[in-house]
């Protein structure tokens, strides 16, 4: 089931009341949001169900024992083995195998007819969060099955996340939840953000991306350099779209999610802008990878080490395909200067006008990072950027601004707006919170026909149905 | 909770009156292809000689300005062919010097469940359109076609939605649209299940037969012609269902003299570069079939 689909509209108000209306039953309440978050990960495939199901098991089981057993790492290494496993096989296991054959020339007759479950990444480490943190006493293991279910399949977030912790998520499950107005207005907005971010912008670009890359090979340079500029805000769009929607439907159920994105694109230097993208990931690496190994603790030379494990597991982690990991490795070393230099962490709060440069400079390395990423294969990545610097990316560069360069134009708008909401909501949690503060809006009824004409806007710049592009890690 | 659901329900009424307001001031007042057709077709009865009838494989694929004079292509996007029948019938019976009816029967519209979708009241009609607003949404082909049925009721919704033809019937914008561009993709409704359609397989027959009558009874020659399609979607085509559709030709010109022409595989359309997307020809492929179509039928030498 979509966000953007009329299946979810249904859906959700309709989870919403009766969740509330089981308010008072926490036991019951818990039991509905694991049989809805089945049913909403179910409308892909029931198959995977038995997946999630297995998974949840292994890892709620893998908490008692820890907590019971005299040898607990046993039990911890052994969940991580059998989810890393169920990951393997469904995920990397042909590209593996793949790949080695191709190295040493063999025919592959291995090949696995499987299909990729939805979201199993996200959920398969949100799991094994839980065993980690039992492990390591952040927090105790919980006997109450159906709340730990509700923990891993909570459905606002099982498919492309945040990826929640144990700490965070699974104790609002165990303690009454009770409505709250704000908090609920909130979400709505939220949700109103993240559809406009994902149907108008990242649909819309979406489209013209396509375009371009069906057909790079004889495209111009400028018409290149703009197909990865707004790939940049299509993947934008799309990803931290979905975890605004997550975040806001999450709200409506009295919970709160950890924020995933803080506008990435005002970064200043690509340390910064790895603390705003994806962040649920990335401290997830930090924490169970980078730390253990040692972190920036022992020497430039083991933090470099560190920095390229993590973005290579990170690269991973996004797909079965060495595009992924070359993305990775190219995010690392645009970490080394600045661990070298002792610039990881120049920046702290929010970017001012005066840092345009920097925040300019930023955006064009990851971007350039982007186009491996959206490549089918790495020599299309380098054929796209030879194709981007060759003769007549400049001397076109004028065709940005041409109304019929490709319909582009309204997609142009479009982004602008949201680059505008996002610069000047940046210092909020999230561009639209407390808006109710703004002196024209403090009237009730004048935000709510504000709302309706966003959502009625929404509607008619829609871009073309494109699926959520983290919906295949 | 009770202050929340107010707020709900209030933005859900302020959303239904913007896009009443819409519907009324300008979904209502703005002309469409369907409209446009119909009126013309009304008012140039007497010109017209030779009438292109079908769906989008004809409104998108046959351009009338380079098959000669006093032709007009009344197709339309999603016709079943009820509703040539049924236009054949209002129309033709008028058309005084109306020489020749070239209908599109594509592949899969013998083989196609159309079935309960003649809507004429109003309410089922906005059910329908939105439905099948939301079906677009979804990228999904929608099960049940209503423009036709839209603009027979004369019920002009989806008027701000479709494209503008020109002003010979001629629709070039299928390949100018973003979406639904993938040679490589063959829409699942457009290939369907040989077994499952008897019914429909009849039905369709009985309008062909029906518009064979009409064109016989007015002196109008009927050509039934099915459009080229790529190589992508050849794959899917088989061998039932094409002797499906040669069997309704071949039982309908036992009663009447019609001619059947099928360009399916034709050996000129091979390349994908003329084709928009699996079965519908691009402007390239549109001009090189409009003309070859006119020479074979004896239009243009």
């Amino acid at each position: 089931m979509l966000f953007n689909s009329i299946e979810f509209a249904i859906f959700l108000p309709l989870v919403f009341a009766i969740y509330w209306l089981l308010n008072k039953h926490l036991r019951w309440q818990n039991l509905f949001v694991v049989l809805a978050s089945y049913v909403f990960y179910g409308w892909w495939d029931w198959r995977f169900l038995i997946l999630i199901a297995f998974t949840s098991f292994c890892s709620w089981g893998s908490g008692l024992l820890i907590n019971q057993s005299p040898k607990p790492k046993r039990w911890l290494t052994l969940n991580i083995v059998v989810n890393l496993l169920i990951l393997g096989v469904f995920k990397y296991f042909n590209f593996f195998v793949g790949s080695f054959c191709d190295l040493f020339g063999i025919s592959n007759s291995l090949v696995l007819q499987v299909i990729l479950p939805v979201g199993i990444s996200f959920y398969t480490f949100q799991a094994l969060s839980y065993s980690i943190d039992v492990y390591r006493k952040r927090i105790a293991p919980t006997r109450d099955v159906v709340a730990f279910f509700a923990y891993v399949s909570f459905f606002p977030q099982l498919v492309a996340g945040p990826i929640e912790r144990a700490t965070n998520l699974l104790p609002q499950f165990e303690r009454q939840r009770t409505f709250n107005y704000e908090e609920a207005v909130d979400g709505m907005r939220r949700i109103l953000w993240g559809l406009f971010k994902k149907i108008v912008v990242a649909d819309n670009c979406a489209t013209y991306v396509d375009q371009v890359w069906n057909n790079y090979a004889n495209e111009s340079g400028s018409t290149l350099a703009l197909a990865a500029i707004l790939f940049a805000f299509q993947i934008y769009g799309d990803f931290s779209g979905y975890s605004d929607i997550a975040i806001g439907s999450a709200k409506l159920f009295g919970i709160r999610l950890k924020d995933n994105f803080l506008t990435p694109y005002f970064s200043r230097n690509v340390a910064e802008f790895w603390k705003r993208w994806h962040i649920s990931l990335n401290t997830w690496f930090v924490d169970y990878v980078y730390i253990p190994l040692g972190g920036s603790r022992e020497g430039r030379w083991k933090t470099i080490r560190n920095t390229f494990v993590i973005f290579l597991l990170s690269g991973l982690w996004h797909g079965a395909n060495w595009t992924y990991v070359t993305w990775g490795l190219y995010h690392a070393l645009l970490f080394v200067p600045l661990i070298l230099l002792g610039r990881t962490k120049a920046y702290s709060g929010v970017a001012t006008w005066k840092q345009i440069p920097q925040i300019l400079l930023t955006f064009a390395l990851v971007v350039l990072g982007w186009i491996i990423f959206r490549a089918p294969s790495i020599s299309d990545a380098w054929g796209y950027i030879c194709g981007m610097f060759q003769w007549g990316t400049l001397r076109s560069v004028y065709r940005f601004f041409i109304p019929s360069d490709l319909y582009i134009w309204p997609k142009n708008i479009l982004i602008l707006i949201c680059i505008c909401i996002e610069w000047f909501g940046r210092k909020k949690p999230h561009c639209l919170a407390n808006i109710e503060n703004l002196p024209l809006l403090k009237c009730r009824f004048l935000r709510i026909l504000l709302y309706a004409l966003a959502f009625i806007s929404i509607l008619f710049f829609r871009g073309g149905l494109h699926p959520f592009i983290y919906f295949q890690f | 909770m009770k202050k929340f659901l107010q707020d709900i329900a209030f933005g859900l009424c302020l959303i239904i009156i913007v896009w009443g307001a819409y519907e009324l001031i300008y979904s209502r007042t703005t002309k469409s292809s369907y409209s446009y057709k119909y009126q013309y077709v009304q008012t140039h009865r007497n010109d017209i000689k030779v009438l292109l009838m079908g769906n989008s494989h004809m409104e998108n694929g046959v351009n009338p300005y380079l098959m000669g004079d006093s032709i007009f292509n009344f197709a339309s996007s999603g016709r079943w062919i009820y509703y040539d029948d049924l236009l054949i019938q209002e129309f033709v019976p008028q058309m005084q010097n109306l020489k020749m009816i070239i209908l599109a029967l594509g592949y899969a519209i013998p083989l196609t469940n159309y079935h309960n979708h003649e809507i004429k009241d109003m309410a089922p009609q906005y059910i329908y359109f939105y439905a099948n607003q939301m079906h677009k949404f979804y990228d999904v082909f929608p099960d049940n076609i209503i423009h036709s049925s839209a603009l027979l009721s004369g019920v002009d919704i989806l008027s701000p939605y479709v494209p503008q033809c020109d002003s010979l019937g001629y629709d070039p914008s299928l390949g100018q649209s973003d979406d639904w561009k993938n040679i490589h993709n063959v829409k699942k409704t457009m290939i369907s299940d040989d077994k499952k359609f008897s019914q429909d397989t009849l039905e369709c027959k009985e309008h062909i037969l029906n518009i064979a009558k009409i064109c016989y009874q007015h002196n109008v020659q009927l050509i039934v012609i099915t459009t080229p399609c790529s190589n992508y979607y050849l794959e899917n085509v088989t061998e039932e269902g094409l002797k499906m559709t040669r069997d309704i030709i071949q039982r309908v010109q036992k009663c009447y003299p019609i001619e059947y022409r099928s360009y399916l595989s034709d050996s000129d359309f091979r390349a994908d570069s003329l084709y928009f997307n699996s079965s519908h020809l691009n402007s390239i492929g549109t001009d090189l079939f409009s003309l070859k179509l006119a020479r074979d039928i004896g239009l243009i030498k």
